[in-house]
């Protein structure tokens, strides 16, 4: 069994919501390396070197300038490679259409920015966990969907 | 100044702090035509005494390789290396050796992942498995007593051991493999609620219901529909 670091990606143009993220997934008693990115094609723009290792899991916020959450997901969704990369949408939008158009987009975990630092903690850690659970087991990741 | 000294491999047989400072631009590469002896660049940097800095250029996989390659020859082991991060023993290592090679690599920080673990814990994964594909086996056993009586290691060794190395607990992964099941008689089979929740031994739909919602955030019929949604309007990747 493989415990190394999780590579855990953050797409997310607000930099105060960057920071909080940064010392919430600090603060969780996991492994975690996080690279943080300002948009959706900067994301891409690295993603897709050549020769690029994947990251465990990607969160993608959804209201970005030049690419937002929805375009860099249908996106990263057209290439075979990153069939398997598994995507959280972290929005503040609660709306059940956001909710399920990136579900059908290819989205595999939904969640709703908390504001308070305790929660947004032990959502990071859930959502971590879970994704671990199907990268490391026989579990179908096509029915990988998760709303927190 | 500039100085870029380009290390491939792990061959830096120089102290950087002996390079001083200098006005002389270089350019020194492992294999290209420029490159300049060692003892040619210490002549040269060695007048100065102002600071200076270098970047340093490397690639971890070929430092990994070569370290490890190092203790294993002083060991006279025969080995093959398959790819980062597994050898392979030609012959049947002893303690003595395994220990001594355990004491040498964590020097590097390279730990021997301990292959028992490993294996006890793939093994637990797939009984558990089995019996939530095979519904009489867990109607009739609690998980508590049947794993040990499979396996032959007690109950509470074997939760530590999983929790351990998987972040999650036993009884968690169940309840995990088990919406899983319950998402592919959703899908694929084409199951009512009703059905599963008998199927497998839930003792009613609510039940079955919160269950999933607990662990997907998703009620089943959310889920439904959301898969079946995402199956018509979504083509499959054209990009490699």
């Amino acid at each position: 069994m493989n415990l190394d670091r999780l590579q855990v990606v953050l797409v997310d143009d607000d930099e105060d919501d960057r920071m909080f993220f940064k010392d919430a997934i600090e603060e969780v008693d996991l492994k975690t390396n996080l690279s943080l990115f300002g948009n959706g094609q900067e994301f891409l723009d690295y993603i897709l070197l050549p020769g690029q290792s994947l990251p465990h899991l990607v969160f993608l916020d959804l209201n970005m300038p030049i690419k937002n959450g929805v375009e860099c997901l249908e996106e990263l969704r057209e290439y075979e490679r990153f069939k398997d990369l598994s995507i959280a949408i972290y929005s503040t939008s609660s709306s059940d259409e956001d909710i399920e158009d990136t579900f059908v987009k290819g989205a595999n975990v939904y969640i709703n920015k908390p504001n308070d630092f305790n929660q947004l903690k032990s959502v990071i850690k859930r959502v971590l966990k879970i994704n671990w659970q199907y990268q490391t087991s026989n579990l179908s990741r096509e029915n990988f969907l998760l709303r927190v | 100044m500039y100085l870029n000294i380009i290390v491939s491999g792990a061959k830096l047989d120089f102290d950087p702090i002996v390079l001083k400072k200098s006005l002389i631009v270089l350019n020194i590469t492992s294999n290209g035509q420029k490159s300049l002896p060692i003892f040619a660049l210490h002549r040269i940097m060695n007048f100065g005494s102002l600071s200076m800095k270098v970047y340093l250029k490397y690639d971890m996989n070929v430092i990994f390789k070569k370290t490890l390659e190092q203790q294993l020859d002083q060991l006279k082991i025969d080995y093959k290396i398959n790819g980062v991060g597994e050898v392979e023993f030609l012959h049947a290592l002893s303690i003595d050796k395994i220990k001594e090679l355990t004491t040498l690599l964590s020097v590097y920080g390279i730990q021997i992942i301990n292959d028992h673990k490993t294996e006890v814990v793939q093994r637990i994964k797939d009984t558990v498995s089995e019996m939530v594909l095979d519904i009489s086996s867990e109607k009739n056993h609690k998980i508590s007593t049947y794993l040990p009586e499979k396996l032959g290691y007690s109950y509470t060794y074997l939760s530590s051991l999983f929790s351990e190395s998987t972040y999650t607990s036993i009884e968690n992964f169940l309840i995990i493999k088990r919406i899983d099941r319950v998402k592919q008689m959703l899908i694929q089979d084409h199951f009512t609620l009703k059905q599963i929740a008998f199927e497998l031994g839930y003792s009613s739909t609510a039940h079955l219901s919160a269950q999933f919602k607990k662990v997907t955030g998703l009620t089943p019929t959310s889920f439904q529909k959301i898969i079946t949604k995402r199956s018509e309007f979504t083509e499959t990747p054209k990009k490699s």
